[in-house]
């Protein structure tokens, strides 16, 4: 009797056990003090994760309304009804090419809801904070290794997902900067890839048939870091050497930074970008820090040594958020 | 007292193993039905928020229309119905918050509460302003207009959020139906291998119950059957279980008391049976035997009348004899009164051996003047033992056997020895009639010797059957007579008795009788 009653129990305890651990993903959400709303387009998951980690750390909870692709419009949209929903504050990624954003971010302002631009700035949009790499330095950082690899003689390809784009830009000029001191160093082509897989494509082999004598390449942005390296890993182009400094940090372009298609590549901390964006905004609200702040956080050269697990691990973290 | 505490132990065990399944089987019941109410519980929130949701977004556009037709119409009613709606709003997605949706859905609700709220400030300050104007018209009344317009934005900010949360929902009731599946395996899983180690354990139980209760009583009830199919004295004992009961135990141990006892009283009839069927045999030996004696006196009173007679006559032929002096006739005479006497005289008496020889000798004479040269008469005795008493007549009648059946055919050469012997080692007396006479076929032989052990008596001859009758009376079983013969050459008639041993003690040579041919 004794050892049916001891499986019963048993028993019980597994059904309970079940129960709660079957019930964990369908729980039930709580208030927390602050309610953020993080709209951002498709980026890297280690900005998701440094606000997963600035969440759990500092007891806010902040709702993220992702989008695979980038629309203005819907990223507008999203920022609106967050300022219908009076929440308390608003990160976004200032990447703008249209009056919509920036109109958005007005209308939070008059609703008195802070917003926090990270990874790409806005600067006269009227927000009130911006956490990211100082893209003059990157582009005069990815201008400073190329010049190193290239000892100052080379003919250089810019390619970016677009100029229009304020952040790209600045890199470019970052870049522009640095090389304009070695007068062997001749940017023979800019081009725009609009981060389409078959545009990049199809620019980066014109490019590479047409001019022989290109042996240097700069990608300003991620997307298109992404992309342009599956053209430079073809065989009719590997003899040709071409010394190459991209953009961001991905899967695909550690691959290539392995492969040796890509020299370097030129990464921003997203995760602390994340997690300061998060902080700043509970400061902000607790009066502790002020509007039209600028962070700038140290970009990174990665190589061939470049410790992609960790970085992987890191940024990977805030899956659930 | 204890024996009754061990009885109702078994009936508690019985009982135990029973109550533990009806419990379990119980348990089981409340465990299933325990399932079935709370994934109906579930089920029946989750269809509730959904139905919560619905009815809130059937609500808003009511509410909408009813604020379009309060920023025409400026009607209080319809106010006082907006503002009704919008508490009941309110409550909604008050219970919707608490809905176990997952984390997203309960940002998006807390979103789309704020939203609300929003909503019904914009119908507030339509409402606000709808005071400060006299008549309300769409047109003339740009700052009712404006506010309209915001609420309108929030509004459909709202409905794009509702079709967000009708979604997650949904997938949310996908997913807890995925998720209860998932556990309502489990536990049909867990239930079914509760069900299978229970029943397992049950039978253990059950099976160790049988060996010690119910093993014993099929064992007992197959012995009782077997009793009607065998006789009792073939019925082997009941062998115990090493595992059963004490009880039960005790319980065949009596019945194979009882078997034991049984058989042992069957045993007893049986000899006693067997012990009455030979004391009739043996009573019935007697009674003959007593019939034999009897039938023998009155031959023998019936012998007694002619034989005075005899006698008489013999006397006046021996005193015409003697007057005539023929001597040999005398002799004769006295010879036959001699023996005719011993004859009268000793029926159904014992004599020595001594004497029966002596009888024979006067016999022997008679016959010697018969056969004259024809038959020689031989004695060769040993006279150790002849003081042995002997049932009278038992010499006489075997060498009269041997002259009539042996020798009497014979017209020169014969011969007929009378032989005793003394075996001291057996302690045995021996007496031979031998002759060389035409013998006995082995046929023949054995038809004697069957005829002479069945105790045939024909009432007129004395023969070999009588003698051995009577020697078996004498002597009892330690008598015998043997026959041997070998055919054209001779007969050998051989009496075996018992002799005692004051004369045996006085026998130094021991004579050697194992051949069973006379010497």
């Amino acid at each position: 009797m004794k050892k049916i009653v001891l499986l019963i129990v048993v028993m019980l305890f597994l059904m309970v056990g079940v129960q709660f651990y079957w019930e964990s993903p369908m729980e039930q959400g709580e208030p927390l003090a602050y309610r953020f709303t993080f709209v951002c387009p498709s980026v890297g998951k280690g900005l998701t994760a440094g606000i997963a980690a600035a969440d759990e750390a500092l007891g806010t909870d902040t709702k993220r309304i992702e989008f695979e692709n980038f629309n203005e419009e819907e990223l507008a949209y999203a920022v609106l009804k967050a300022v219908y929903a009076n929440v308390d504050g608003i990160i976004m990624v200032g990447r703008s090419t249209s009056d919509a954003l920036p109109e958005a971010i007005e209308q939070a302002e008059k609703e008195e809801i802070p917003v926090i631009l990270v990874d790409s700035d806005l600067p006269d949009s009227g927000r009130d904070c911006y956490i990211g790499a100082d893209n003059q330095e990157a582009g005069a950082q990815a201008g400073r290794v190329l010049l190193e690899s290239t000892e100052g003689q080379a003919h250089i390809a810019v390619v970016a997902s677009s100029l229009s784009d304020a952040n790209q830009k600045e890199r470019l000029d970052g870049f522009l900067k640095v090389i304009k001191e070695a007068p062997q160093m001749k940017v023979d082509q800019v081009i725009e890839s609009q981060s389409d897989g078959m545009r990049v494509r199809k620019i980066a082999q014109r490019m590479l048939d047409e001019y022989p004598e290109l042996d240097a390449i700069f990608c300003t942005d991620e997307i298109t870091s992404d992309l342009l390296g599956e053209v430079l890993a073809e065989e009719a182009y590997q003899s040709r050497e071409i010394r190459t400094v991209c953009f961001g940090m991905s899967e695909q372009i550690y691959g290539y930074l392995q492969d040796g298609v890509y020299d370097a590549s030129i990464v921003q901390q997203s995760f602390e970008q994340g997690y300061r964006a998060v902080e700043w905004l509970r400061q902000y609200l607790n009066g502790q820090a002020e509007s039209g702040e600028m962070i700038h956080l140290e970009t990174l050269v990665a190589g061939q040594d470049f410790d992609f697990e960790n970085w992987k691990q890191r940024s990977e973290s805030g899956e659930t958020l | 007292m204890k024996r009754r505490d061990k009885v109702s132990s078994i009936k508690d065990r019985l009982m135990g193993v029973m109550t533990e399944t009806v419990v379990i089987s119980l348990l089981t019941v409340l465990l299933c039905v325990g399932m079935y109410l709370m994934t109906y519980t579930v089920y029946g929130s989750s269809t509730k928020q959904m139905m919560t949701l619905k009815n809130f977004y059937a609500n808003l556009e009511t509410v909408n229309r009813d604020v379009y037709t309060y920023t025409l119409e400026g009607d209080e009613t319809v106010y006082d119905r907006i503002t009704a709606a919008c508490i009941e709003g309110r409550r909604m997605l008050r219970e919707l918050t608490e809905a176990k949706a997952g984390v997203q859905f309960y940002r998006d609700v807390r979103d789309m509460q704020e939203m609300f709220y929003s909503y019904t400030l914009g119908i507030n300050k339509i409402y606000d302003h709808s005071y400060l104007c006299d008549s309300l018209a769409i047109g003339s009344k740009g700052v009712i207009n404006k506010y309209y317009n915001q609420t309108q934005e929030v509004y459909n900010a709202m409905v794009s959020e509702f079709q967000k949360l009708d979604g997650q929902l949904l997938e949310a009731l996908d997913k807890w139906q995925i998720q209860q599946r998932k556990k309502n395996l489990f536990y049909l899983v867990e239930l079914f291998v509760v069900v299978v180690v229970v029943l397992v354990h049950q039978r253990r139980g059950l099976r160790t119950e049988a060996g010690k209760v119910i093993r014993p009583v099929q064992l007992l009830t197959e012995h009782a059957r077997a009793i009607g199919h065998k006789s009792l004295e073939q019925v082997e004992y009941v062998e115990q279980e090493p595992d059963a009961d004490e009880e039960m135990r005790l319980l065949i141990a009596v019945y194979n008391s009882m078997i034991g006892r049984i058989q042992a009283q069957i045993l007893t009839i049986q000899e006693n049976a067997s012990a009455k069927e030979r004391l009739q045999v043996q009573e019935l030996e007697n009674l003959k035997i007593r019939n034999m004696l009897k039938e023998s006196e009155m031959k023998a009173l019936q012998m007694q009348i002619n034989p005075h007679f005899l006698f008489n006559t013999l006397n006046m032929i021996s005193q015409t004899a003697f007057l005539e002096h023929a001597e040999q006739t005398i002799q004769l005479l006295d010879n036959t009164a001699k023996l005719l006497r011993y004859t009268l005289d000793n029926t159904d008496k014992s004599v020595t051996l001594a004497k029966e020889v002596e009888i024979v000798g006067s016999y022997v004479e008679l016959q010697e003047y018969r056969f004259g040269d024809r038959i020689q008469f031989e004695f060769e005795l040993d006279e150790e033992f002849h003081r042995v008493q002997v049932p009278s007549m038992i010499l006489q009648p075997l060498v009269e056997n041997a002259l009539t059946h042996g020798v009497g055919m014979k017209i020169k050469d014969a011969r007929v020895v009378i032989r005793t012997i003394y075996d001291t080692a057996n302690g045995l007396g021996i007496v031979e009639v031998e002759d060389n006479g035409e013998g006995m076929s082995q046929e023949k032989l054995s038809l004697v010797r069957a005829e002479m052990k069945k105790n045939q008596w024909n009432g007129k001859k004395i023969g070999l059957a009588n003698i051995y009758m009577r020697l078996q009376i004498f002597f009892g079983n330690g008598a015998d007579v043997e026959l041997s013969s070998v055919p054209g050459e001779s007969t050998c008639v051989r009496l075996l008795f018992p002799v005692e041993k004051e004369t045996e003690s006085k026998e130094e040579v021991t004579p050697d009788v194992s051949d069973n041919h006379c010497r």
